[in-house]
């Protein structure tokens, strides 16, 4: 069995479905895009298929080749395995996921994909450059420990990205039934929501069922639009911007702190994480949001 | 199995659709396609600015910092920012991001404005990439002495 490049073969659908969903969103008025905040997304895509080669192919490379040198079992490469490898991964991608946006290591990373203000087809594009070297290795090595085949973890996270493509958008509102087990743009409009009762929420890569399963799950308010970007929203179309900003934060709070603790508190604390909570934590700012509503 | 067969599963593989295999020529298709697509994503969507009022400033804030009470405003003439204090020390400020507003919150002392030029202020953010944002107001010096 081979495992093809699923994002390769994607990558002319992807901007042909951009093109497309331009001209639905102002066809139909759901929808916006903005020039810059596209090209800066696009271009932090581009970025992050050339990014692995600054060594963070190789040392995936190295560490799955080293990992399945180890494996506990060998699991054939069946396409039963391959189903049950999806599902594993998809689990795992939650677990990566939360952790991405509770811990600020893992954030520095992810924070790139969440820094656009907008909602649409090229957000799913605006991807990180860090992520591979700086932590999402860690949740996939298991899986290669587990005795499922290298290529196949690889091939089945890439069906998992794949997936969730088509779900940065807002011109599908709903979906029925599909709601309930299937990760949709719904769901995920909720996820890249800065709207106090929206934030950490659905981090769900293909089934949502893990989000409802370990509490997560907050479904989309028609009341209340999602608004979408991060906290302090950057004003910046800057790639190296984009990329780089919350590592240069972390560097700085760093440099100032004053105990081990606030370097663990900086390092690996919630994002907005301060010594003397001056800035907000999500946990902070809902709780602001219910103080303000009671 | 040799550390290279995975090497093969990860590598550059832009190949497989309209791509040539090699980096540079598809480096620059990628690079026409994106430049396709924000031209069309501009031609579609030509109001490309946000300037700052003070309605979109208030309703931005609200949803930033909700307990943020704004009592003196003062906004830049071409819609490029707005500072608000609330008359207790901390001072809010509100710029344009793209077609957006972006909101930066300051507590009593924190904020640093340049008020070297009598009708402009220029506030350093607390971001770490250090920017600063320009207000040209009449009076705006004035205004951020008395109120910021």
């Amino acid at each position: 069995m081979s495992f093809p490049d699923v994002i390769a073969f994607a990558v002319p659908a992807f901007a042909v479905l951009v093109l497309a969903e331009i001209v639905a969103a102002k066809i139909s008025g759901r929808g916006r895009f903005h020039a810059g905040d596209s090209a800066a997304s696009l271009l932090m895509g581009f970025g992050s298929e050339i990014a692995p080669l600054f060594g963070g192919a190789a040392l995936v490379g190295v560490v799955f080749a080293s990992a399945y040198e180890f494996r506990l079992t060998t699991i054939p490469n069946t396409l039963i395995a391959v189903i049950i490898c999806f599902l594993i991964d998809d689990f795992r991608y939650y677990w990566w996921h939360r952790i991405s946006h509770e811990c600020r290591w893992f954030w520095a990373s992810h924070v790139v994909h969440h820094s656009s203000q907008h909602y649409n087809l090229t957000t799913a594009l605006r991807q990180t450059w860090t992520g591979q070297v700086l932590g999402q290795i860690i949740f996939k090595t298991p899986l290669v420990l587990l005795g499922f085949h290298p290529a196949m973890v690889l091939f089945v996270g890439a069906v998992n990205l794949l997936y969730q493509f088509w779900i940065h958008t807002e011109l599908i509102r709903r979906l029925g039934p599909l709601e309930w087990v299937l990760n949709t743009p719904s769901h995920h409009r909720v996820h890249h929501a800065t709207n106090a009762k929206y934030l950490d929420a659905n981090y769900a890569g293909t089934l949502i069922v893990w989000d409802r399963i370990f509490g997560t799950f907050v479904g989309e308010d028609d009341a209340e639009r999602p608004r979408y970007g991060i906290i302090k929203n950057l004003a910046s179309y800057n790639p190296l911007v984009i990329s780089f900003h919350e590592w240069v934060g972390m560097a700085r709070d760093l440099m100032g702190a004053k105990t081990w603790g606030e370097v663990k508190g900086f390092l690996f604390g919630p994002p907005g994480w301060t010594p003397d909570g001056s800035r907000m934590t999500s946990a902070m700012i809902k709780e602001r949001a219910k103080r303000l509503n009671s | 199995m040799a550390t290279g067969v995975y090497y093969y599963d990860l590598g550059w593989k832009w190949s497989a659709v309209l791509m040539t295999g090699n980096l540079l020529i598809d480096s620059v298709i990628s690079l026409a396609a994106i430049g396709l697509m924000v031209l069309v994503a501009r031609i579609f969507f030509p109001d490309q600015s946000s300037g700052v009022t003070m309605d979109r400033s208030i309703e931005r804030l609200a949803f930033d910092e909700p307990d943020f009470v704004a009592v003196h405003w003062i906004i830049d003439k071409a819609g490029r920012a707005a500072l608000a204090t609330d008359g207790n020390g901390r001072v809010a400020l509100i710029f344009r991001s793209g077609s957006q507003l972006g909101t930066r919150c300051f507590e009593p002392g924190t904020v640093q404005i340049d008020t070297a030029n009598t009708n402009q202020i220029m506030v350093q953010t607390n971001d770490a990439i250090g920017r600063s944002i320009e207000i040209h107001a009449d009076g705006a010096a004035d205004w951020a002495r008395k109120h910021a």
